[in-house]
């Protein structure tokens, strides 16, 4: 699997914008037959609701707990196991303004503040317990790339390189990271993987490196000068032996993880809008949809093997973002909102 | 509150400097009150930020304001060094744009017995006054209606940017016009120091910083001495809005020396005529290198040490391995000064990033000095 989630910032700029693709959207989704409102397609659990506070937009999950962001910038979680009553706020100031300013890793939580912008905070996943840790301040940290966590580090980048840092605290000088030229890296197993792009050629670039330096960077893929409407990579995903990618033609493509010895395997040519890949040993995950205010979209999937007839929805309609475990989908249903645009539900299905 | 100057209330409509204030108005009649102590140590405490020091044989000149730099205006004071307490004076009505002075240690200087200002005296116009250091009353203007957003001065005069060209001034100008060093269409200049016949800066180059140099009499073209550099320009988010990064530059006899202002940045140095491969690590790492001074073969640099939080570390050039930390807590980027026998600093235990325009909190800093 890859990093816990690559959770949606729809909230503030929708699918497309994140993404900044441009794709064709009077194609008809390839494959849904759920009607929204809570109606996945699985039998779907409620796992938490709340009513008159602002919408749930970001989602997180580990082995024990749910974590979610509103749109208000509060930070919370909850056990997945009792979730309605097991809810702790780590902060009321997570940014709100990237991907995913939040992340979860080894029993620690960590988020980028808003105000002042430039810094990360992190507690244990059980509570705050007082104040929370100012990691770091960073003046020049690029709050739109986000944050991710792994193995209880932390990375981001600022202008000129990407950091890391330990949750035990950074020093007077966080590491700087040779992973990943102009994006966060994602992680699986013993590599780390990025999209990379050449400004000056409009390559763009599948890249890895083994985490622990012994061997330099390496491309998996590479398209070369592409213009902007050709594809290029949009969203990027992981999971043992197999790489997951969406361009910006809004397909869903696979190589091996160790790199495209020919043509990627085409698995979703279906012109619908695509975001927030995820995948596990069965195959790769998606929103999919038209935009923000999430009405149309739902959690898609595709096995490893391929879905000539088309990708399955695993939900109903009105899907925010969605989050993994080993044997769970989560996701945050907004269509069950207030009649008045507040609150939301989270809820639990079985994975494919 | 009196209304003797309409620019006792100014609107905070200098874009740059007050992202978030531009309709709110600044009390300018605020009394600098400074509070002597019997420390040698101690010239005094302040109830304000202080945003620069500069000094000379006899006296210590600073620039204070109420809120961050961010937030727009401040005033410029000087005391007698042994002194500080009963000497206070005030230069001038008109207040100090925050911009040129925080970029770079290079927004006021003293030379020979005259203390050079650009002040506020309308919006976004900014004039070069030279005051006679102990008597504020005898003050000449060099030129007015410009902008500056950092300057140098030299025997040769003043030089200084408006981000879209250098300008420069002779030291004895009378309500003149400054003359244009060197227009810069493919870029800006944020910070400068002068040596010999050039004026050295560092600014965007064809969107990549660079540190640069151009001649001081306008011939000849802008050289590229280091390109690529790790030299922050964005603007960074603080409460009340946006704050200019500050920037480090200086000038030996042999080498142009500049900061990387990142979170591990660095100082680093190159040849007068520029670098013929990657430039020479004088210092690293450095979180957040800002201002720099030489003192001989004595390089003083201002940095990080936490969040919101500066010191000034000091080592002799060629032996940049261990650099000595000589004063911490200070009060804001870029605010120390050298002469020959003390390291003169402004030191603050607030926190920085409580004090802006919106949390009413008065700041009070201490301005020691530290034996070298």
């Amino acid at each position: 699997m890859t990093q816990f989630l690559r959770c949606a910032a729809l909230g503030l700029a929708g699918l497309g914008a994140c993404s900044g693709k441009s794709v064709d959207l009077e194609q008809p989704m390839a494959a849904s037959g759920s009607s929204g409102a809570g109606g996945s397609a699985a039998a779907a659990e409620l796992v938490f609701e709340q009513h008159g506070t602002p919408l749930l937009n970001k989602l997180l999950v580990d082995d024990t707990r749910l974590y979610w962001q509103t749109e208000d910038s509060v930070f919370q979680s909850c056990l997945k196991s009792g979730c309605q009553h097991s809810v702790i706020t780590y902060s009321k100031n997570a940014d709100q303004n990237g991907w995913s300013n939040v992340a979860v890793s080894a029993g620690q939580v960590f988020w980028q503040a808003y105000s002042p912008r430039g810094e990360i905070d992190s507690c244990p996943r059980a509570g705050c317990a007082g104040k929370p840790t100012r990691l770091i301040r960073d003046p020049d940290m690029n709050f739109d790339a986000g944050i991710t966590s792994q193995n209880g580090d932390v990375y981001w980048r600022s202008t000129f390189d990407l950091y890391r840092c330990a949750a035990s605290g950074c020093g007077q000088a966080p590491a700087i990271v040779d992973l990943g030229e102009r994006d966060i890296p994602q992680f699986d197993g013993a590599y780390a993987y990025w999209i990379d792009s050449d400004l000056n050629t409009g390559s763009t670039f599948i890249r890895r490196a083994p985490l622990d330096g012994s061997s330099p960077a390496a491309t998996l893929y590479e398209i070369t000068d592409t213009p902007r409407t050709a594809p290029d990579v949009q969203w990027l995903a992981i999971a043992g032996d197999r790489l997951y990618w969406t361009d910006r033609a809004a397909r869903v493509l696979s190589c091996p993880s160790s790199g495209c010895s020919g043509d990627p395997t085409l698995l979703d040519s279906s012109m619908s809008l695509k975001g927030y890949l995820e995948a596990d040993s069965a195959g790769v995950y998606w929103i999919e949809g038209e935009q923000y205010p999430y009405d149309s979209n739902s959690v898609h999937f595709c096995p490893s093997a391929g879905c000539a007839s088309g990708s399955s929805a695993l939900t109903g309609l009105g899907v925010a973002a969605y989050a993994l475990d080993a044997d769970s989908l989560y996701y945050i249903d907004q269509v069950s909102m207030d009649w008045n645009g507040m609150g939301g539900q989270i809820h639990r299905v079985a994975r494919p | 509150m009196t209304n003797e100057n309409p620019l006792r209330r100014l609107s905070l409509a200098l874009p740059l400097l007050a992202l978030s204030c531009a309709s709110k108005a600044i009390d300018l009649d605020s009394k600098t009150v400074i509070v002597g102590n019997p420390d040698p140590a101690v010239l005094g405490t302040v109830s304000e930020q202080v945003v620069t020091l500069a000094v000379d044989e006899q006296r210590l000149y600073w620039v204070g304001s109420l809120y961050l730099p961010s937030s727009g205006f401040g005033r410029l004071h000087s005391c007698d060094k042994e002194h500080c307490a009963s000497t206070l004076l005030t230069y001038g009505d008109s207040p100090i744009s925050m911009y040129g002075a925080t970029s770079g240690l290079s927004g006021i200087a003293v030379r020979g017995g005259e203390l050079y200002s650009f002040r506020m005296t309308d919006i976004n116009q900014e004039s070069l006054f030279a005051s006679d250091v102990s008597d504020p009353s005898r003050e000449r203007t060099l030129a007015s209606g410009m902008q500056s957003f950092a300057s140098v001065i030299d025997s040769d005069g003043v030089f200084f940017t408006d981000f879209d060209e250098i300008y420069a001034l002779p030291l004895t100008a009378d309500h003149d016009t400054p003359r244009v060093v060197s227009p810069l269409p493919d870029g800006d200049a944020l910070i400068l120091a002068a040596q010999g016949d050039y004026v050295y800066f560092i600014g965007d180059r064809n969107s990549v910083v660079a540190v640069q140099r151009t001649r001081k009499d306008g011939m000849g073209s802008v050289e590229v001495l280091a390109d690529n550099t790790k030299v922050n320009t964005y603007t960074i988010e603080v409460d009340d809005g946006e704050q200019l990064p500050s920037y480090g530059l200086a000038v030996d006899s042999s080498y142009v020396y500049w900061s990387e202002n990142v979170l591990v940045g660095a100082v680093l140095r190159c040849p007068l005529s520029g670098c013929t491969g990657a430039p020479e690590i004088v210092a690293a790492p450095v979180r957040e290198s800002l201002g720099l001074q030489l003192d001989g073969s004595t390089l003083y640099f201002q940095h990080a040490t936490d969040a919101f939080q500066y010191g000034i570390s000091r080592c002799t050039l060629g032996d940049c391995g261990q650099p000595e930390l000589l004063a911490s807590g200070l009060n804001t980027a870029n605010v120390f000064a050298v002469d020959d026998r003390y390291l003169y600093v402004a030191t603050s235990s607030q926190s920085l990033d409580t004090i802006n325009y919106d949390s009413q909190v008065t700041p009070v800093a201490t301005i020691r000095r530290v034996s070298k």
